[in-house]
């Protein structure tokens, strides 16, 4: 599985990258939203995990900016916050485009366990 | 003739000398008369003089006396001037300084009245949320990498471990998962202060709940030598709650229970009753109890039982606040019955009014 993980904390990115490619998923990291969307922009992933919280190009930009785009039908995208959300902001995401949302803790196999739905599932 | 130009000339003589006699004279008295008009000019001027000195100390003294008047008086005017002046100074200092003072009070309330309006604003966030999701944030993220690598060094995904190495894992993810209970009920105690605690009232079925607690705590406690048993008399049931709120409290309950049951002997028994109009839950153990004058305390927050003379017992002292509240608010009341020796019975009781059968 091709993995996107877009985190601001870099202990986390480097936890969940080396879980999943231990575990046999090909794994790109990126520390900040923009950085994230232009990845996405380039190449589509089986799955994209989205921090909601990063400073100044947060989660929710970048699911703003791929509904603008129109690239979110085409990417699976389940976001990961530590925050607590509202029913109302999680229907809002998923609205949007969001599959589905995800709080922080979370133990990396329940993670992956969550991921392997979207294995072998190819988007449009 | 000779007689006779005698005569004329002695008479002449006489006359000579009576002319010079009066001559004399007159001269006498015009000199007197000089001197005494000089004696007298000499007293005028002299008289003149006094009086000008006089008159010059008079006008002296009285300039001296209108310069000293005038001096004073200017003095005294400069002096009021001065005081004046002073005085209007020390007031306008005065008025500027209270203006200046009220313009600072009146900033400063304005910056408080600003400041807290931001903070009841904040706090009003706060009830959206803010505080406790920016707290929860912070206390959450850390957990992530915690778990994860506890997870892969259990799992020896970064090499094979020893028994000691996993003994120590093990004591990690154990005292983690309390750090993130304790974060959560932190959370769970303050949304229910702030009641911002949010339901979701649905239908449950108890036979289906309490077939969930079993299967959840059943095998784990009997693993540990303790006795788990469901009564559900009141069966066939469906209430209308937040399941997962009821749950939360029965975790409490239970969570509670095996810390008090006597080790490799312990008994927890739950289930429910009708009783008259209402539905009864309850949690019983058979550990040491809870002395009566105990009891009362029991739910306020932070309580822990003093457990200096029996095993360490940990927690967050939240769980049975947090169950008060939750059953509350869920429409019910929570109590205890225990006669401080043999065991402990929770109590959760609920009017049926609501509920439907």
């Amino acid at each position: 599985m091709k993995i996107l993980i877009i985190d601001d904390n870099k202990d986390i990115t480097k936890m969940f990258s080396k879980y999943m490619t231990i575990k046999g998923h090909s794994c790109s990291v990126v520390n900040d939203g923009r950085s994230g969307l232009n990845l996405i922009d380039n190449k589509t992933f089986d799955v994209v995990i989205l921090d909601l919280a990063m400073p100044e190009f947060s989660g929710s930009d970048v699911i703003d900016a791929l509904c603008k785009s129109g690239k979110i039908k085409n990417q699976n995208i389940v976001t990961l916050t530590a925050s607590i959300i509202s029913d109302e902001e999680e229907s809002t995401l998923k609205s949007k485009g969001v599959h589905s949302c995800l709080k922080k803790p979370i133990d990396p196999d329940v993670l992956l366990g969550h991921l392997q739905q979207f294995e072998n599932k190819k988007t449009i | 003739m000779v007689e006779v130009n005698d005569v004329i000339l002695y008479l002449l003589i006489a006359w000579a000398v009576i002319v010079t006699i009066l001559l004399i004279r007159t001269r006498q008295k015009h000199v007197k008369d000089i001197d005494e008009l000089t004696r007298d000019q000499k007293l005028q001027a002299e008289r003149t003089d006094t009086k000008e000195k006089q008159q010059l100390e008079r006008t002296d003294a009285t300039a001296k006396q209108q310069l000293e008047r005038t001096d004073a008086t200017a003095k005294q005017q400069l002096e009021r001037t001065d005081a004046t002046a002073k005085q209007q100074l020390e007031r306008t200092d005065a008025t500027a300084k209270q203006q200046l003072e009220r313009t600072d009070a009146t900033a400063k309330q304005q910056l408080e009245l600003t400041d807290a309006k931001e903070v009841s604003e904040k706090l009003k966030g706060v009830a959206k949320d803010e505080f406790s999701a920016m707290i929860t944030h912070e206390l959450n993220t850390p957990l992530v990498p915690i778990i994860g690598y506890c997870k892969m060094f259990k799992t020896s995904m970064l090499g094979k471990i020893n028994q000691e190495q996993l003994e120590a894992i093990e004591i990690i993810e154990k005292n983690t998962k309390r750090l993130e209970t304790l974060i959560t009920d932190i959370m769970d105690a303050r949304k229910l202060d702030l009641n911002q605690m949010k339901f979701k009232i649905d239908d449950l079925s108890l036979d289906e709940f309490f077939s969930n607690l079993d299967s959840d705590y059943r095998k784990v406690l009997e693993n540990k030598r303790c006795q788990f048993t469901t009564n559900p008399y009141a069966k066939n049931l469906v209430i209308k709650t937040d399941k997962s709120r009821l749950r939360q409290v029965f975790d409490n309950l239970i969570g509670n229970a095996i810390k008090f049951v006597p080790e490799n002997k312990g008994k927890i028994e739950t289930g429910c009753m009708k009783e008259n109009n209402n539905l009864v839950f309850y949690v019983k153990d058979n550990g040491f109890g809870i002395l009566h004058e105990k009891q009362k305390e029991l739910f306020q927050k932070f309580y822990q039982i003093d457990t200096s003379e029996r095993r360490p017992i940990g927690g967050t002292g939240l769980g049975l606040a947090i169950s008060k509240g939750l059953v509350e608010k869920l429409g019910g009341t929570i109590s205890v019955k225990s006669d401080g020796k043999t065991g402990t019975t929770f109590y959760m009781k609920f009017p049926l009014i609501a509920t439907s059968v």
